[in-house]
């Protein structure tokens, strides 16, 4: 167990192993948006410096908006397959592509004509997304190059994320972006190089952290949202146009989005007045640090929301404050000065639950009912990933659930406090009945554990996102299976010390690249703990968990029938007959556990006698099987494996307990109810008959 | 045409399906043995997975979608599939059982026969007109599922909900009629087999499709009533299954019979339904017809 003062010390930064966040590809841009065309044209300036001890001979560039150029791409291709995304009727998309027209070193050579795709994953000739330039020398260690750059991004009709409906837009993934650097032992890699991937359909994205300044000029009666702060907007009333500047530091990625008819609302976080005191005392306490480290700053929240959605609009506030607060206290200061929300239109729900550096889009309906909290959990999950990955900036192709598992697990544990369970809508001419008709509570943890039952070890959660069994996986393995890992650990630590290994694993990587590696060493350290054999078959590995009781037998004990020998000088005695000798009866009760998957853990089995009595057993779960012996005048009642449930992957909870009386009561209140709905089928059908 | 009073209608009718009471337990039985039958595999599923276990209980008071899936996951998914192929098998074997159960009940209604004789009289003639209703119901609700499409693609670049959202309840609630309208035409037509004997099930669907439509209010009107009534049966019955707290043996016992309850007040909805269709029938097509009943001949023992 992490020693207090320790514990401070790497809360402080002072241990911590990693210099101060440096700029390491900075952009510069000039664009025009031409709502008509749907394109994005203009210049952009990569000041790139090369941070580490190696030559780079190359530049790697993503050229995402190339995903979405024909059916032939990786990305297409792997809508097929079951990715994420839908192309509903390829014959009238509007395909996305992105050309680089120019790119030259500033003040140096002209670079065009060395300009090749590569295809690093698949070798898919037709895909486009990744583009390689030879430099002329390579750039030493140390060094500042700056790339000039004209392109031209033209817009799809929203497939994933990106693109425009209508007068809607929203750009993501727009511009000509550096992949990274890694050098040797880097996230554990074997040789230095740049780690730029094509543009999968189940991947995201991973970038270096730099300054960013968007000069964008579109129409001017379109509203503008985007990464960072504002800067300023000119209007020219003879061209009708505007140009907007936005500048944010030490981010991974600019997106804006752009409409005529958003409705801009702004509200301020102020952490004194919006944070209740006994909330700040309870974090305070479970991290066991003083009230004034968790002091946050205030942050300017600014909603762009649909017209018609603005009654909407507080709740939107709410979720977003929520995030603010919860993420903020548990895990440090949020880092930039503004948040912007986006709720995209009708028709463009693609463009939803989607992040970006301070800037994260979520998406309402019109007429939402007041207990079902989809579009609330999708503003604290969006914003959450404002930690995990825009701040502790982990590779989202290669280890998806370091950033969307962390951020769901944190998302549902605020859920769970600040929401409470909800419920699906089911509406009659407006009226919401679902709470009348008694449909099923939808609780957080309860719907990751349905996600996560439908395969739990078909995949590992560590895995390169376009290497998932399919889609489906890829989603349940990143976001509900990761969560529940990680609630597991949480179990297995304690929530104190657990608070302590996420706040210790942000605050040592704010501003960085971890990998899993990096967060199993600071869970080892801030525990004190060896978690080798956890993430070995969790992470690492897929072993399926599941202990249950196999059964529980009681014998009364007699007296013996036989010949037994006497006490020394005694002669043998023959007993042939069972009597009563006066004292109470004795139970020899034998309790079965087994051990039903292939994942080990050490379990402990708590039996409960007829008289209340308890009594626990420790075992280290690694046999097939296990039996313990119990004698006591009482029999057993009850039996438990893992009583608080610290083993949050068992697939089985119903096999984790036993008990004496059959459960009849619960039994005749299902078959009624299943025969009833069955008879009310039928009388339906026939009556249609 | 004689125009008699809807509650006069409804009236004669409500006497006329007290004399069906046998109707009404046989369906009763019918339908329970066979959600018994459907239900006994899931059922036997569910004793062996949660029999003995402790999160039977709250799973009891409130379900929890979890536990559903691990059962699932525990069968590696044997359980959903039966159940599946179970209710699938169990709407097979309703159809036959349906029409069987209809012929029987309108024969006793009409006093034109007893409830097992009826029910094999007009079993052939019921069914023909089961598979033009099926048919009337698809090409009904594909109609209305190309109004969806088109409204979608009329509102392809639409950045506005309400008018969409909107329409598509319109368009639900339009769906929720057609499949109204159509059943009730086709109970005219089942009376016209009975109490016209006719013989061609397709002239009774047509004739029964035309009298709604020639007379749309005197038709429509008392089966709304109904239908109305049946509304209400079910607001009642949810609120009083809101009211009981389902943990103990006597309380869901009383719930089953609750339910029960319920189930034979619906069935008895359906008999004066069918009831109140020959009334209707009768008062606009055969004011002075001979078969005028006011009070049918009690059949006596034999169904």
């Amino acid at each position: 167990m992490m020693r207090g003062w320790v514990w401070l010390a790497l809360l402080s930064g002072c241990c911590t192993l990693h210099a101060a966040p440096v700029a390491v590809a900075s952009y510069d841009m000039k664009v025009s948006l031409d709502p008509d065309k749907r394109t994005i044209t203009g210049t952009a300036t990569l000041t790139w410096l090369n941070n580490s001890s190696d030559k780079v001979p190359t530049l790697q560039f993503h050229l995402y908006m190339n995903a979405f150029k024909n059916e032939r791409t990786t990305f297409m291709r792997g809508l097929v397959d079951g990715g994420q995304g839908l192309v509903r009727d390829p014959k009238r998309q509007d395909w996305g592509w992105i050309d680089v027209q120019r790119l030259q070193l500033a003040g140096g050579e002209d670079l065009t004509g060395r300009m090749r795709f590569i295809q690093p994953d698949d070798r898919n000739r037709s895909d486009q997304t990744v583009m390689e330039v030879t430099l002329p020398a390579p750039v030493a260690p140390g060094q500042t190059i700056r790339v000039e750059m004209d392109f031209v991004s033209k817009l799809p009709k929203i497939v994933a994320r990106t693109g425009y409906r209508g007068k809607f837009f929203l750009a993501g993934q727009w511009f000509p972006k550096l992949g990274v650097w890694e050098t040797q032992g880097f996230r554990q890699r074997a040789e230095a190089g740049w780690n730029c991937h094509q543009f999968h359909a189940n991947s995201e994205f991973y970038a270096n952290f730099g300054d960013y300044r968007v000069s964008l000029t579109l129409p001017r009666e379109y509203m503008v949202g985007a990464t960072g702060e504002q800067k300023g907007r000119t209007e020219n009333a003879e061209t009708g146009m505007a140009e907007w500047v936005f500048e944010q530091g030490m981010v991974t990625d600019f997106a804006f989005t752009a409409q005529p008819d958003f409705v801009r609302l702004e509200r301020d976080f102020v952490p004194e007045r919006d944070i209740p005191h006994a909330e700040r005392t309870e974090v305070a306490q479970l991290l066991g640090v003083p009230e004034s480290g968790l002091a946050l700053p205030r942050t300017k929240m600014i909603l762009l929301i649909q017209p018609e959605h603005r009654d909407q609009a507080e709740r939107q506030f709410r979720a977003l404050k929520a995030g603010l607060q919860w993420f903020g206290l548990w895990y440090g200061p949020y880092p930039h000065r503004t948040i912007t929300l986006v709720d995209p239109p009708a028709g463009a729900e693609r463009a939803g639950g989607m992040e970006y550096p301070t800037f994260i889009t979520g998406g309402t309906r019109w007429a939402e009912p007041d207990d079902y909290f989809f579009s609330d959990e999708t503003v604290v999950h969006e914003f959450g990933h404002q930690y995990f990955k825009e701040l502790v900036a982990t590779n989202e192709f290669e280890e998806s659930w370091l950033d969307e598992g962390f951020t769901h697990y944190a998302t549902t544990k605020i859920m769970e406090r600040v929401y409470g369970p909800g419920r699906l809508p089911f509406r009659v001419m407006g009226v919401n009945l679902s709470k009348w008709l008694r449909l099923p509570l939808l609780r957080n943890w309860s719907l990751n554990r349905v996600s996560y039952l439908e395969d739990p070890a078909g995949d590992s959660l560590r895995r390169a996102s376009w290497k998932y069994y399919d889609s489906a996986s890829y989603g349940r393995n990143s976001y509900s299976r990761a969560a529940l890992t990680l609630r597991m650990l949480e179990r297995m630590l304690g929530e104190p010390v657990m608070a302590r290994v996420m706040r210790a694993y942000v605050a040592r990587w704010r501003f960085g690249h971890p990998s899993t590696r990096d967060f199993q060493a600071v869970a080892e350290e801030v525990s004190g703990r060896e978690l080798g054999w956890f993430f070995e078959q969790f992470v690492d590995g897929n072993r399926l968990l599941d202990y249950g009781v196999a059964g529980v037998e009681t014998r009364k004990v007699e007296p013996g029938l036989g010949v037994f020998d006497g006490v020394p000088g005694q002669d043998r005695q023959a007993v042939t007959e069972r009597k009563d000798d006066g004292k109470p009866a004795m139970y020899e009760s034998v309790v079965s556990i087994r051990r039903l998957g292939d994942g080990v853990a050490p379990v402990r089995v708590t039996v409960r006698f007829d008289d209340g009595h308890y009594e626990e057993r420790e075992w280290d779960g690694r046999y097939r099987w296990v039996r313990f012996t119990f004698l006591r005048p009482q029999k057993i009642l009850q039996v438990w494996v893992d009583r608080g449930q610290e083993q949050q992957l068992d697939v089985n909870f119903a096999n984790n307990t036993w008990q004496h009386e059959p459960q009849t009561k619960e039994l005749t209140h299902w078959g009624g109810t299943l025969v009833f709905w069955l008879q009310n089928l039928f009388v339906w059908t026939g009556a249609l008959l | 045409m004689t125009s008699l009073p809807v509650w006069a209608i409804l009236g004669d009718a409500r006497r006329q399906t007290a004399q069906a009471g046998r109707a009404l337990w046989v369906m009763w039985v019918a339908y329970t043995l066979l959600a018994v039958v459907v239900a006994a595999a899931t059922v036997a599923s569910m004793g062996q997975h949660f029999g003995r276990s402790l999160s039977a209980g709250p799973l009891s008071l409130e379900l929890d979608p979890a536990a559903v899936a691990e059962w699932i996951f525990a069968n590696r998914g044997e359980p959903a599939w039966q159940l599946i192929w179970a209710v699938a098998a169990g709407l097979l074997v309703l159809l036959p059982v349906a029409v069987f159960l209809s012929g029987g009940a309108l024969g006793q209604l009409s006093s034109r026969a007893g409830f097992l004789e009826g029910g094999g009289r007009y079993f052939w003639r019921f069914l023909r007109l089961t598979v033009m209703a099926g048919v009337l119901h698809t090409t009904a609700l594909a109609a209305l599922a190309a109004v969806h499409r088109a409204v979608e693609r009329a509102f392809a670049d639409s950045l506005v909900e309400r008018p969409v959202v909107l329409t598509s309840e319109v368009i639900d609630g339009l769906v929720v009629l057609t499949v109204w309208l159509i059943a009730g035409a086709m109970d005219y037509a089942k009376v016209r087999i009975v109490v016209d004997e006719e013989r061609s099930a397709l002239s009774a669907g047509f004739a029964g499709l035309w009298f709604v439509a020639r007379h749309p209010l005197r038709a429509l009107g008392p089966l709304a009533f109904v239908a109305l009534c049946g509304v209400v049966l079910f607001a009642f019955y949810q609120t009083a299954y809101n009211v009981f707290d389902y943990r103990g043996m006597r309380t869901i016992l009383i719930s089953i019979a609750g339910q029960q309850f319920y189930l034979g007040l619906r069935i008895w909805l359906r008999l004066w339904q069918w009831a109140t269709c020959m009334r209707v029938d009768q008062a606009v097509r055969r004011p002075a017809s001979p078969w005028a009943i006011s009070e049918p001949e009690p059949y006596g023992d034999n169904i």
